[in-house]
């Protein structure tokens, strides 16, 4: 009996390694190979150790590579923030709207918000091309934030959170005389800080990997984002440094690193809100 | 959370406030949601309904959905995501279920680092993660140099419509089971102990309470997780986009990716719309079947 | 069709009335064009806005009233994405802006007003540049709207060394079966480990040229489908016996170009079939294979078949709505035909189609990388007689079912005719075109 569960130990710690070891070992290869040259990258035996040209590779990413790597966090890192605080702001006031008060159309308008859940977000990607080209906000920020900052999933998570809100609560702070956006403010957002910090970190990832609309609405390379940024390094005129291009998707993949290491708890219940409902 | 539903909606509240006051917080909202949302998917159909010709767009009836209907690319981009979803969403399911009942184990130690591990791939860029696999599959890459080592021949990953899928389904499949597996761990947390308790003392095995137990209980979930893939797969975009371009041939075109092409290289605006309507239906009908399904798995939400 | 004209988007016609009326104010002040101050915005692409950014600096020297703007983009089919948002909004529209050979038929039939009529402007030009620019040029109503800048004159890259290895003689190639031939002794005396050359399966890029090469394209210079006609089945065929002899390293369609490059870089070719604008890429990207490489014309189909193909090639264009069309067309005209302006052009291995620049000595000199070779005297004297290809304003359109034609062509699920009118009849339901019977 002890020998069976001794070998079922070892085959609990072989497979989960075994998992483990796949699910790193591409990120760890994207990093060793950024430091090494084309004939590493492509050598006969698989390198598995970091190469000396990373400095090579980061002077030719910062001169030749036609991107700026540190703009191209920047500009992903005040896109994704703007239109995550404005899409928690909007989605979490809508949501309380419909929770917590009766009005005309209450449910149909929900209903239809609902609906146009269901299709796709291509649909709209002629139309907002047309748009925001007409608006001449092409290749700015404000073409990217803009239509990130519908939330329609939003409104649904903070509509069946503030249901659950205590209505004594609100109550009581009304009979205090506090104005309806105050108890909005002061009470019912500080409360629901959980949700909102999960709402905020998927709509943040959301954005951060959003490649399709950046690719087709910023043609700047001063304005492009990671994900567009890093679609552009193989095209380029000369032999590609396959080391520089692994050294971009690095570095870029750097942040993303830090604030999941520090909002870890954040991270994992903001994806199982999308699942919980 | 029914009950505060019921007492919200049964109870009239005495009503301080103007009657323009939910009006107000829903104003921010509405007018992104019409400006961005409400008026591209209309203008989307009428576009579809219209052919661009001298400057302009012109009414051209259902031209482009017959033409569409025709389209021999079109229908080979559907059936490529079809094959991939076929194939790579039972696979991811599967892997994510045995290690999200793995990862629970009460057997296995250090069990947040291994969690860090199975969940970075997740952090990872989609453009940044199809780079890398993109030279891992390459003629000379690390997986063609790894078969060599057990002694098989070299594949031509992407000059083989067959391989190049197969890519495609590994690249997908690597970056997603971390995700699919953070959900099923939250299920699985969320079974109380005493049932397995229970079933030992009848004398239930652990395999039996796997399949007795944690899959019933974890089933709502997994047929969400795969519905959302199904979803998420016949959107597919930036792998094919950047791993195999398509090619070769059509046979990892995904229709995403063709509609990309249509519209962005093409600038046939007019198609590409009927394109996106099309996918649009077809990702309905999908949804529908989700909600027939997840009725039919008793979930009552 | 019958229900007649619906616009779809009012605000398009609004804006555009309203910068057309503007545009009409510019031009009737465009007599004060080069007195007052100017400034011209101009988009380009890498490469060639390097060139004209130079360009317009020596213009500035003459003309010290004009200044410009550029919009930098780093790609062809970025430009393209940024210049359709912006027609299509009409705003925003650079007065300049640099399309290739291929797309630009596209633009000036779907945006019929939105560039600047040039035809009575460039008629004295047009004797000076390689005629078969101007079809590019030249809408359906045979007006021409762009000045032509760059040929991709044909030409076949070799490396000397590895043919001298084999025994090949280069001067023995001068048919496609001679360079199979050349191409089977090569594959066989370096086993395998050196092909002849590097290509996509489905890359539209080699058919090009073996069509033009036959004096046709895609399209006839009526409009109608020759995609089919016995020269694309000849071209397709012997693509396919490249193909099947083994001579081809076969490279993914999504990297092809980097992958063609890392080829030749690392030894495994012996050739490239480009046009004159890959000297540049070669030398840059294989400094140490100096002195190794030749050029020679393309080979031809018959023992006294036509050597000239064009692949690729840009042009100028200026918008309807420019407040300054004439010191546009100006600077356009400069920055095309200016001696200067066609050296810095030159400098970033840009090759002019403009003929009496094909005297100067950037022209005749001799390339140390090619061992002395005069290339680019070369690349003019085949540029004179490449015939038209006509891209029509449905190219973009085409290609799809052109690439999917050759991939099943050349990997055998159907015959090459069969493959070429299926395409053809796809191309001809889309676009309205008759095939050519």
């Amino acid at each position: 009996m002890r020998s069976r569960r001794l070998i079922g130990d070892i085959l609990l710690y072989v497979v989960v390694i075994i998992g483990f070891i796949a699910s790193i070992y591409p990120v760890y290869w994207m990093f060793v190979a950024g430091t090494q040259n084309n004939q590493q990258i492509f050598g006969k035996l698989p390198y598995l150790w970091f190469g000396s040209s990373l400095l090579q590779n980061y002077k030719e990413l910062m001169l030749n590579s036609g991107i700026n790597i540190y703009q191209a966090i920047l500009n992903s890192l005040i896109i994704s923030l703007s239109s995550t605080i404005l899409a928690v702001i909007s989605a979490s006031m809508a949501g309380y709207a419909f929770a917590k008060y009766h009005f005309k159309l209450s449910k149909t308008m929900f209903q239809i918000i609902l609906g146009a859940l269901m299709i796709p977000p291509q649909v709209t990607l002629i139309p907002l091309f047309i748009l925001v080209s007409h608006l001449g906000l092409v290749n700015t920020y404000w073409a990217i934030i803009l239509p990130a900052t519908i939330s329609i999933f939003g409104v649904y998570l903070m509509r069946q959170t503030f249901y659950s809100f205590p209505a004594e609560l609100l109550e009581a702070a009304r009979i205090d005389g506090l104005k309806e956006g105050g108890i909005f403010w002061r009470i019912v957002i500080p409360l629901s800080r959980p949700t909102l910090s999960a709402l905020g970190i998927i709509t943040f990832l959301a954005s951060w990997t959003n490649l399709l609309w950046p690719l087709v609405i910023l043609n700047d390379s001063s304005s492009y984002t990671i994900p567009v940024a890093l679609s552009t390094l193989m095209g380029t005129q000369t032999q590609p440094n396959y080391g520089m291009i692994m050294l971009g998707a690095s570095i870029a993949t750097v942040p993303m690193l830090i604030l999941f290491l520090a909002l870890r708890r954040n991270f994992i219940s903001g994806i199982m809100s999308g699942y919980n409902r | 959370m029914e009950q505060t539903v019921k007492l919200s909606t049964r109870k009239k509240p005495f009503r301080p406030f103007k009657r323009r006051t939910p009006y107000l917080f829903l104003a921010p909202f509405m007018i992104f949601f019409l400006v961005f949302m409400v008026y591209p998917i209309v203008y989307a159909l009428v576009i579809s309904f219209s052919k661009w010709q001298g400057g302009s767009f012109q009414f051209a009836g259902l031209f482009q959905y017959s033409q569409l209907f025709q389209d021999s690319i079109f229908w080979q981009s559907l059936v490529n995501v079809l094959i991939v979803l076929v194939i790579q969403v039972p696979i991811m399911l599967i892997l994510a279920s045995i290690f999200a009942a793995l990862l629970n184990s009460k057997r296995l130690k250090f069990k947040s680092i291994f969690q860090l591990g199975f969940f970075l791939p997740l952090l990872i860029d989609s453009v940044a993660y199809s780079l890398t696999f993109s030279f891992i599959f390459a003629e000379n890459g690390l997986v063609n140099d790894l078969l060599g080592l057990v002694g098989i021949h070299p594949i031509n990953w992407l000059l083989n419509p067959f391989w190049a899928k197969i890519a495609i389904i590994v690249a997908i499949t690597w970056h997603w089971t971390g995700y699919n597996i953070v959900i099923l761990l939250g299920g699985l947390q969320s079974i109380p102990d005493e049932i397995y308790e229970a079933a030992k003392m009848d004398g239930a095995g652990s395999f039996r309470q796997w399949f007795s137990i944690t899959l019933p209980m974890l089933r709502p979930l997994l047929i969400l997780e795969s519905v959302l893939s199904i979803i998420g797969t016949i959107q597919l975009f930036t792998e094919p986009f950047v791993i195999t371009g398509g090619g070769p041939g059509n046979s990892t075109l995904s229709p995403v990716l063709y509609l990309y092409q249509v519209g962005f290289q093409q600038f046939n605006f007019s198609y590409a719309s009927a394109i996106a309507y099309a996918l649009a239906i077809i990702i309905a009908v999908f949804s529908f079947l989700q909600f027939r399904l997840t009725r039919g798995g008793g979930r009552d939400a | 069709m019958k229900s007649g004209k619906l616009t779809l988007t009012g605000i398009t016609v609004l804006s555009t009335t309203v910068v057309a009326t503007l545009g009409m104010a510019g031009i009737s002040s465009a007599k004060q064009d080069t007195t007052q101050p100017v400034t011209l915005t101009l988009m380009s692409w890498n490469v060639a806005e390097a060139t004209l950014q130079k360009d317009a600096t020596l213009y500035h020297k003459l003309h010290p009233n004009v200044n410009f703007k550029f919009v930098t983009i780093d790609s062809p089919t970025n430009t393209y994405t940024k210049l359709n948002a912006e027609l299509a909004a009409g705003v925003g529209v650079p007065d300049i802006v640099s399309i290739e050979s291929s797309q630009s038929e596209s633009f000036i039939s779907k945006f019929p007003n939105s560039f600047l009529n040039l035809t009575s402007r460039v008629a004295s030009l047009k004797k000076d540049f390689t005629s078969y620019k101007w079809g590019a040029l030249t809408g359906t109503n045979n007006q021409i709207y762009g000045i032509p800048w760059d040929t991709g004159s044909s030409l076949l890259f070799y490396r000397k060394d590895m043919f001298k290895a084999a025994g090949i003689n280069p001067n023995s190639i001068h048919t496609w079966s001679q360079y199979i031939a050349a191409g089977k002794k090569l594959t066989a005396h370096f086993k395998g480990k050196v092909k002849m050359t590097a290509g996509a399966i489905n890359d539209e890029a080699m058919l090009k040229m073996l069509m033009n090469e036959q004096g046709t394209f895609f399209f006839n210079q009526k409009g109608q489908i020759t995609l089919n006609s016995p020269a694309g089945v000849r071209a397709v065929n012997l693509l396919k016996q490249m193909y099947s002899s083994g001579i081809i390293k076969q490279v993914p369609v999504g990297t092809d170009w980097n992958d063609i490059i890392s080829a030749f870089v690392n030894n495994q070719i012996a050739t490239v079939p480009f046009g004159v604008w890959y000297v540049g890429t070669l030398e840059t990207s294989a400094p140490t294979q100096s002195g190794k490489w030749a050029v020679m014309p393309l080979p031809a189909f018959t023992a006294n078949g036509s050597h000239s193909a064009n692949l690729g090639g840009s042009n100028l264009f200026i918008s309807a709505k420019t407040q300054h069309p004439n010191t546009a067309y100006d600077f356009a005209k400069f920055a095309m035909t200016n001696t200067n302006a066609l050296n810095v052009s030159m400098s970033y291995g840009i090759f002019p189609s403009y003929v009496p620049y094909f005297k100067s000595p950037m022209i005749t000199e001799s390339l140390k990388f090619f061992g002395g070779q005069k290339v680019f005297q070369i690349a003019a004297n085949l540029a004179k007689n490449i015939t038209p290809e006509n891209h029509t304003g449905d190219y973009t359109t085409a290609l799809p079912f052109i690439r999917t034609a050759l991939y099943n062509a050349l990997t055998n699920q159907q015959s090459v005719t069969a493959a070429l009118n299926t395409a053809a009849q796809k191309i001809a339901q889309v676009t309205n075109r008759q095939i050519v019977k």
